[in-house]
């Protein structure tokens, strides 16, 4: 870079800051977003050339681009899908690009602006090739729609109802999303062989979104308010890399922290009665209500994070490409210090011979463990009623504080191999594959006393170039699932209680007991699987044809009553053409059809 | 106060359905005037076949209980066009100066609304001027 290349840069930066006075009402953002940084999308959406040209590069000249214009945008109706993520501002728009390129190293600056919640900027350079930078930011506006609960308004005849307050009718909910990401190298002439790295990346996003909070007993009443957003998620991540002929080892730390920089909600909870009688009976079976006064709600907690990472690489290995990695994780919960620890190792290896047979495998193990959680029920007495002055365990004998073991730990193994045979270039190609999976849970039963889900997937694929510009290929997989996620006895309650005087009757049947009697197991899982996809291309010279069919069927009828099915069916169909140097066009079609079976199945239920 | 008599038990099934159309054309003048086109349109729709939970036994005997369900499953339907049209145009004057064109429209119905009706039209223009130094 020389002295004209910084002077053009300076002349581009004051012509992005006229804009950013012009909206200096906006707020904080619209200086928070000057040069702000780079995003690809920006950059097709206003036109800019977002790569350097080659003839530019190899001529090692210096070029530079302003434009300046004027933007006006509208919307009838809600902005809330047909604009999710464009601005409706009206105002000057400035796109502009600086580059160079020469003997000392290479320097491009692109930025594009429209308004505080929609530009973006990239800038890359290099110093004699030895120092490389790679930086871009781009930020928009994400809509999420206001919520008016209609669908939150019910009543019955004897004073049981659902009804809800709105605290913020007039709040829009929306984020302004930005991320910066960064890449930095350093790599010395005289020891190519080690490279530094240096990743920085930022997200932030801020705005407001709905919160709801529910109060219940004498009836549901929905309270919906704004909960600010002001959250940031930093990444740094410093890397090491020694290559060498034959592969490279790579040791890479990142520290990630999650902030935001908002409270949550607050929320006075309802005074807890009885729908008909309007007096607090029911106390004992609440945690709180308003007797607490105001406490916070919808919280979000900060988390840090922390990982290594360990890459080792040999390109020939008694003829194998041998690959292998290790991840090493901790997360923590800052506000109840609870943890979760990651260990992952891959392995692959990968051989082609002569005779065009081909092998591959990869096979991975990892392990998350959770901390436990110890949940203290906040046992209340009654304050009225038959059982005023006693907590729900003095009439019951039932103390609901428990140890909560996560679901999520687990130790697991994956497995991927392929095998292929080529048999020509027009006779193609043919590879038939095996996937074993297992997944061993600590804490959850996805089957009577069946902690472990099994996967074996079997499929053979054939991949051909027929004639002269079309090309062909079919694959079919087909898989069987033992013990596939699922939820034991998680619906369908048998149980036949009778009908009680009032629901303090000793005889009255208690929540435990509606649920111990269920017997129905759901899922979302299939146990049993078959996909298969044909794909059919052409090409000439100057048009390009391509079709795809994909075909999906899965169920699971392992458990009791569990009866679940999804079928799906996809088609593509695309052409592309360029009939003469000056023009082209594209057509594309799809179709996408999915059919789900599921049982629904509730408790008939009076009182 | 009553209590509980069982379960009731029907399947639901769910079908959604959805086609896209897109289709665009790029020329350029030996000027470097360049013109442009992209369309598309996606249409989908989401629904809930009927299904009964009514438990006849129970309702039998206890006739306040009877619930009518023949209208519940319309309350998952789902039915959204969306039309893009995004029309660009830029006109090079020698070989520094440009002006560039651009209109897009945006035109998304809901003809189910869930939550709210979420319809609306979206219109955007804007005009620039370029110079390579």
């Amino acid at each position: 870079m020389n002295i004209k290349s910084i002077f053009r840069l300076s002349l581009i930066l004051a012509l992005v800051a006229v804009p950013l006075t012009g909206f200096a009402q906006e707020g904080e953002q619209g200086t928070a977003a000057t040069l702000g940084q780079p995003g690809p999308w920006i950059f097709t959406f206003f036109g800019t050339e977002y790569t350097i040209p080659s003839a530019v590069a190899a001529q090692g000249n210096l070029e530079s681009s302003v434009e300046v214009g004027f933007y006006d945008a509208s919307v009838d109706d809600s902005p809330d899908m047909a604009a999710e993520y464009l601005d409706t501002n009206s105002g000057a728009t400035v796109n502009a690009t600086v580059s160079s390129h020469g003997n000392a190293g290479s320097f491009q600056f692109v930025a594009a602006y429209q308004s505080a919640d929609t530009n973006a900027a990239a800038l890359d350079f290099d110093i004699k090739r030895t120092f490389r930078s790679k930086t871009d930011y781009q930020t928009f506006i994400h809509r999420l729609g206001h919520d008016p609960m209609h669908n939150l308004e019910a009543t019955s005849f004897n004073g049981k109802v659902v009804w809800n307050t709105d605290i913020r009718p007039d709040q829009e909910y929306e984020f302004n999303y930005s991320v910066i990401d960064s890449r930095n190298e350093l790599q010395f002439k005289g020891l190519s062989a080690l490279t530094i790295g240096l990743d920085v990346r930022e997200q932030k996003r801020k705005g407001h979104t709905q919160a709801y909070t529910t109060s219940h007993c004498d009836n549901c009443h929905i309270y919906s308010q704004g909960h600010p957003i002001d959250e940031k998620t930093s990444d740094a991540t410093v890397s090491a890399k020694v290559g060498w002929k034959g592969g490279y080892a790579k040791a890479a730390y990142t520290s990630r922290s999650l902030t935001h920089g908002t409270n949550s909600v607050p929320i006075a909870f309802d005074n807890a009665l009885h729908p008909e009688l309007q007096v607090p009976v029911f106390n004992n079976r609440l945690q709180y209500d308003d007797d607490v006064g105001i406490v916070q709600a919808d919280m979000w907690p900060d988390i840090d994070k922390n990982k290594t990472r360990l890459d080792l690489v040999f390109n020939d290995l008694g003829g194998f490409t041998i690959t292998g990695n290790g991840v090493w994780s901790e997360t923590e919960n800052k506000y109840t210090n609870l943890k979760s620890d990651y260990k992952g190792y891959i392995v692959t290896a990968a051989k082609g011979w002569k005779s065009g047979w081909r092998f591959r495998w990869r096979g991975r193990v990892y392990s998350i463990d959770n901390d436990d959680v110890f949940v203290d029920v906040n046992d209340r007495p009654s304050i009225a009623g038959p059982h005023a002055g006693q907590t729900y365990e003095d009439v019951y004998g039932l103390n609901f504080d428990h140890v909560r073991m996560s679901a999520l730990n687990r130790d697991a193994f994956e497995s991927r191999a392929d095998v292929s045979y080529r048999f020509g270039r027009k006779a193609g190609t043919m590879r038939f594959i095996w996937n074993y999976d297992t997944v061993d849970r600590k804490n959850f039963e996805v089957m009577p006393g069946q902690f472990k889900t099994t996967t074996n997937l079997l499929g053979a694929s054939y991949r051909a170039r027929p004639a002269k510009g079309w090309n062909f290929e079919a694959n079919l997989k087909y898989a069987t699932v033992d013990n596939a996620f699922m939820l034991i006895n998680g619906t369908c309650s048998t149980l036949v209680s009778g009908s009680y005087p009032n629901p303090w009757n000793p005889e009255t049947p208690q929540y435990t007991q509606f649920h111990e009697a269920r017997i129905a197991d759901t899922t979302a899982s299939a146990s049993a699987w078959a996909r298969a996809d044909l794909r059919l291309g052409y090409t000439s010279g100057k048009t390009t044809v391509f079709g795809k069919y994909i075909y999906y069927d899965g169920d699971n009828n392992d458990g009791d009553l569990t009866d679940w099915q999804r079928q799906s069916n996809t088609a593509l169909v695309t052409v592309w053409s360029a009939p003469t140097e000056n023009l082209n066009w594209y057509a594309t079609y799809s179709w996408i059809k999915s059919d789900l079976d599921v049982p629904a199945c509730i408790p008939v239920f009076d009182g | 106060m009553g209590g509980q008599d069982g379960f009731s038990r029907d399947m639901l099934d769910y079908s959604s359905d959805s086609n896209t159309l897109m289709a665009g054309l790029k020329y350029q003048a030996k000027n470097k005037t360049e013109f442009g086109i992209d369309f598309s349109w996606m249409q989908a729709t989401a629904e809930l076949a009927p299904f009964d939970l009514s438990a006849d036994d129970y309702v039998a005997t206890h006739p306040p209980m009877a619930y009518d369900f023949s209208t519940s499953h319309l309350n998952s339907d789902l039915d959204n066009t969306r039309l893009d049209a995004d029309l660009w145009a830029k006109f090079s004057f020698g070989s520094k100066w440009w002006l560039r064109l651009r209109y897009h429209y945006v035109d998304f119905q809901d003809d189910a609304p869930y939550l709210y009706d979420t319809s609306g039209t979206y219109q955007y223009a804007t005009a620039a001027v370029g110079l390579i130094f």
